[in-house]
């Protein structure tokens, strides 16, 4: 027995509960990723709470428009691939890989604007590790700021990453409805975390800028 | 564009249906834009003490949405809404007690 291109493995009585339990690993997984960011986020307000001042100028130093337009552009990529899903539940395949595949084009479109960000930062002499020009007068912690901001956000760009190869790979499978829309759904919860993660970073490395 | 309301009777080809339609998405997602307008505007406001926790709400706010309508927890089994708020209880209770520890040292 098979559907979408998916096989009722011998240890799971229907596809229904082999889908299920498909859904629920997938769940417990980006729990364990949430709590990774988690420890993240925790050094971020601990560092924070002890050089405040470094942090908001910190943060002053981030472009707020390209950190804005990133954000968007995430939120709009969650939308598309949802809506992957909406057409590929009506049967409408080349219009829900289509979908699938935007999302991915916007993830690459968000790492392009990031690598920008970068390439600005290591122009201005800010390397992780506290490395370059920038430090020599900068605040005591701005260090610690830009390395734990390389680290979160290329952590993250790095899910980007492995998203977007997810998603090439459902738009191919759907386009060929070789995929299941349980396995679409799973490979689109990735993305949403991706989009969620951002959420948070977002106001920590381009809003808060303190008064 | 639909409006959705097919799309509680239209059945997916391994057969589930969603109760969440394509019109709940369209508003959620209208809802994830403005709250990032809101929060980007917010930012220019010098809120002072308030700057983080307004930011952090919103962005909570956001999040919940991309959840329970994107994620579609708003229909999810129950198993999978546990692994979902363990997740996030986790996290919090991490935050909480690392910061507190942090603030109230030497006191």
């Amino acid at each position: 027995m098979s559907e979408g291109g998916t096989k009722l493995e011998a240890h799971f009585e229907s596809m229904e509960r082999q889908a299920d339990a498909a859904r629920f690993g997938m769940w417990v997984f980006l729990a364990s990723e949430a709590l990774l960011f988690g420890a993240l986020f925790t050094l971020y307000a601990c560092y924070r709470e002890k050089w405040p001042h470094a942090f908001e100028v910190g943060v002053a130093k981030n472009d707020a428009l390209l950190g804005t337009t990133n954000t968007l552009l995430l939120i709009t990529s969650s939308f598309l691939v949802v809506l992957g899903i909406d057409r590929y539940r009506r049967g409408d395949a080349l219009v829900a890989a289509r979908l699938v595949a935007s999302t991915a084009a916007i993830g690459l479109l968000f790492l392009l604007i990031k690598s920008h960000e970068y390439a600005m930062h290591f122009s201005e002499g800010i390397f992780p590790g506290g490395h370059g020009a920038y430090f020599a007068d900068a605040p005591a912690g701005s260090a610690v700021f830009f390395t734990l901001y390389f680290t979160m956000t290329g952590l993250h760009a790095i899910h980007v990453t492995v998203g977007m190869g997810v998603l090439v790979y459902s738009a191919i499978q759907v386009r060929r409805r070789r995929m299941s829309l349980h396995g679409l759904e799973i490979a689109a919860l990735y993305w949403h975390l991706v989009d969620c993660i951002w959420i948070f970073l977002w106001p920590l490395y381009y809003l808060a800028r303190g008064s | 564009m639909n409006d959705g309301s097919e799309a509680s009777t239209a059945l997916a080809p391994d057969g589930s249906p969603s109760r969440i339609t394509t019109g709940t998405h369209v508003k959620s997602f209208a809802a994830l834009i403005v709250l990032t307008l809101v929060s980007f505007g917010a930012s220019y406001l010098h809120l002072g003490v308030f700057e983080m926790p307004v930011a952090l709400a919103i962005a909570a706010m956001k999040v919940s949405v991309v959840g329970l309508f994107f994620m579609s927890l708003f229909e999810e089994t129950s198993s999978n809404r546990l692994a979902a708020v363990a997740g996030v209880l986790f996290v919090l209770m991490l935050l909480t007690f690392a910061v507190a520890d942090i603030v109230m040292r030497g006191r």
